[in-house]
């Protein structure tokens, strides 16, 4: 089990499901701006071979990203650098929130870590993680006794 | 003058009384520069074809729309909300140059560039010495 830093809002992705929990909090969106605050959204869907993330970042430099997976804990590091610098103009509002995030899933399956695949789209990043070989389900074939 | 319509006041009302397809404003900087304004406003996921950005009387509205995460399978977590649209108002001062407004879509970001028009910008007025 690797040491990963608690980040007590991860608790709260259970009641992420629930509408009326999401909107009190807006899960959706940071508002709060500043250094370290940003915790880019998260989604982690099941398919049958395999797991996949999807990490809304917006802005960022996909080569300054770290992967990392220890056991079954997935760990994505990241920075986003601030794009409205104050040396360009006067800030008038600021809510993109700048500096470094650490987003750490534990993931329901094992998986192939030699098979983990990278994407980075419209500042989406997106991670496919192929399931260990016994954790694929198999279709077993019935013979059918007459 | 650039001002940001939905203010977070706003938008945490709205959160609570819109049910949950509707829209999510999502983060954005409004920076003052010489020549006018910046806006930067974040689109994850969001295509330049499902970009909409529209100017009607003094409102720009920017309106993203992002492909859900996948519906039938198995989520295990959920924190993107992406079946709701991303909408943000801005309301534009007249000292803005309607004409000369750009937008560029970059890693899931909306930069636009807001110039002023040439008969307001500040000039400075020599004085004379006599």
């Amino acid at each position: 089990m690797a040491l990963i830093r608690w980040t007590p809002r991860d608790e709260m992705d259970v009641f992420a499901h629930d509408p009326l929990f999401r909107r009190m909090f807006d899960l959706a969106s940071d508002h709060v701006a500043g250094e370290s605050a940003w915790h880019p959204a998260l989604d982690l869907v099941e398919e049958k071979d395999r797991l996949v993330a999807h990490l809304e970042m917006p802005g960022v430099d996909p080569a300054q990203v770290q992967i990392h997976l220890q056991g079954d804990q997935l760990t994505i590091q990241g920075e986003r650098k601030a794009e409205s610098k104050s040396e360009h103009g006067k800030i008038l509002k600021r809510e993109l929130v700048v500096g470094a995030f650490t987003r750490s899933v534990q993931l329901p399956y094992p998986v192939q870590a030699d098979k983990v695949k990278a994407s980075y789209r419209n500042g989406v990043m997106t991670i496919h993680l192929p399931k260990a070989e016994e954790h694929v389900g198999r279709q077993i074939p019935v013979e059918v006794v007459k | 003058m650039l001002l940001n319509w939905t203010l977070p006041v706003e938008r945490l009302l709205a959160e609570f009384d819109a049910p949950c397809n509707e829209s999510i404003a999502p983060a954005a900087d409004i920076v003052e520069t010489d020549d006018g304004f910046r806006l930067v406003v974040e689109m994850p996921g969001v295509t330049r074809e499902n970009l909409k950005i529209d100017l009607e009387n003094d409102t720009l509205t920017l309106r993203g729309e992002r492909r859900a995460t996948e519906t039938g399978k198995n989520v295990l977590l959920n924190g993107r909300s992406s079946n709701r649209p991303f909408v943000q108002r801005f309301a534009l001062g007249k000292d803005l140059d309607r004409a000369g407004i750009q937008a560029k879509l970059e890693n899931g970001l909306v930069t636009v560039t807001l110039p002023r028009r040439e008969d307001t910008k500040p000039t400075r007025i020599e004085v004379q010495v006599g």
